[in-house]
């Protein structure tokens, strides 16, 4: 005799089950066949895509080519004028030349 | 030279190839498990159509991003798309949040003998019946346990809980199964098995 519980354990095992229909395998083998993958990008592969968004012409690599090469050249070698030489008076230093004495007269 | 997909392959071997785009890999992998995965679906939709799409969409998926299942990250594929046909059978339940016609019901046809199709047929439609109307988690352990030839441990990794979790969803589901149909059908008395 079995008991209910056995029972119920055959009855869970033989559940009634519809086999899918024939060719099922096949209908998603030819849903998939011309269908593009979604393809993981590294990092690399993910900055390389955002640089490719800029569409920038030769002449403006070439120009800001100049110009980096220019920021580098004025560093390497300073203007004369940037330096403070004592045997060169500004325009400033000259337009204010005695000024201090003319304010202590004027008071 | 190009490579090619066996059969023999094991199924992580055929998704590694999936992932470089081999079409014939993912054709086997198909062809090898379609069927599992369908029984499982047909277990939560309990119509063949609907099991049919949530499976074909699943592998859509899966040949669209290969690279949501990720090498050494799962324990084995079967787990992995388990887990996401159960997910979706879930879900499309909970969409729809009908049940199978009793009269849509497919019938299991080893009937011992003439005079006991009947009352067999109305078993399976009450045990049907009272299977859809338990809790969510404890209805996924008993279609994930029984008639899939699954271990426990598979059903646990599949639900994600520990075995002792799932044991535990299994005894409620039987005893509350047990309880709902007590009285109901004959074959709740104690009867010699042919």
């Amino acid at each position: 005799m079995a008991t209910p519980e056995d029972r119920l354990n055959t009855m869970l095992e033989n559940r009634a089950y519809e086999a899918p229909r024939t060719g099922f395998a096949d209908r998603i083998i030819a849903a998939t066949m011309n269908m593009p993958q979604v393809q993981a990008l590294s990092p690399f592969a993910f900055l390389k895509s955002i640089f490719a968004e800029f569409h920038l012409p030769q002449p403006a690599y070439a120009l800001a080519i100049a110009l980096v090469i220019g920021v580098f050249a004025g560093w390497q070698s300073p203007s004369p004028t940037a330096t403070a030489d004592s045997t060169t008076q500004t325009k400033q230093a000259y337009d204010y030349d005695g000024y201090d004495d003319y304010s202590e007269a004027s008071l | 030279m190009a490579r090619v997909a066996h059969f023999q392959d094991s199924d992580e071997q055929l998704l590694l190839w999936i992932q470089e785009g081999s079409h014939p890999a993912f054709a086997a992998l198909v062809k090898r498990h379609a069927e599992r995965f369908h029984r499982v679906a047909f277990r939560f939709t309990g119509t063949r159509e609907s099991a049919e799409d949530i499976v074909q969409e699943a592998f859509i998926k899966l040949w669209e991003n290969p690279n949501s299942w990720r090498a050494g990250g799962e324990a084995k594929f079967t787990t992995w798309f388990y887990r996401i046909i159960v997910n979706r059978c879930v879900d499309a339940a909970r969409k729809t949040s009908a049940l199978p016609l009793d009269e849509e019901i497919p019938l299991a046809d080893d009937a011992p003998i003439q005079d006991e199709i009947v009352a067999d047929r109305e078993e399976q439609k009450a045990l049907e019946r009272e299977i859809n109307k338990l809790p969510e988690r404890q209805r996924t352990a008993l279609n994930l346990c029984f008639g899939q030839g699954l271990s426990n441990s598979e059903a646990a990794e599949i639900m994600g809980v520990k075995i002792k979790a799932l044991e535990s969803l299994l005894m409620r589901a039987k005893t509350e199964l047990k309880e709902r149909l007590k009285g109901k059908e004959r074959s709740w008395q104690p009867r010699k098995i042919a």
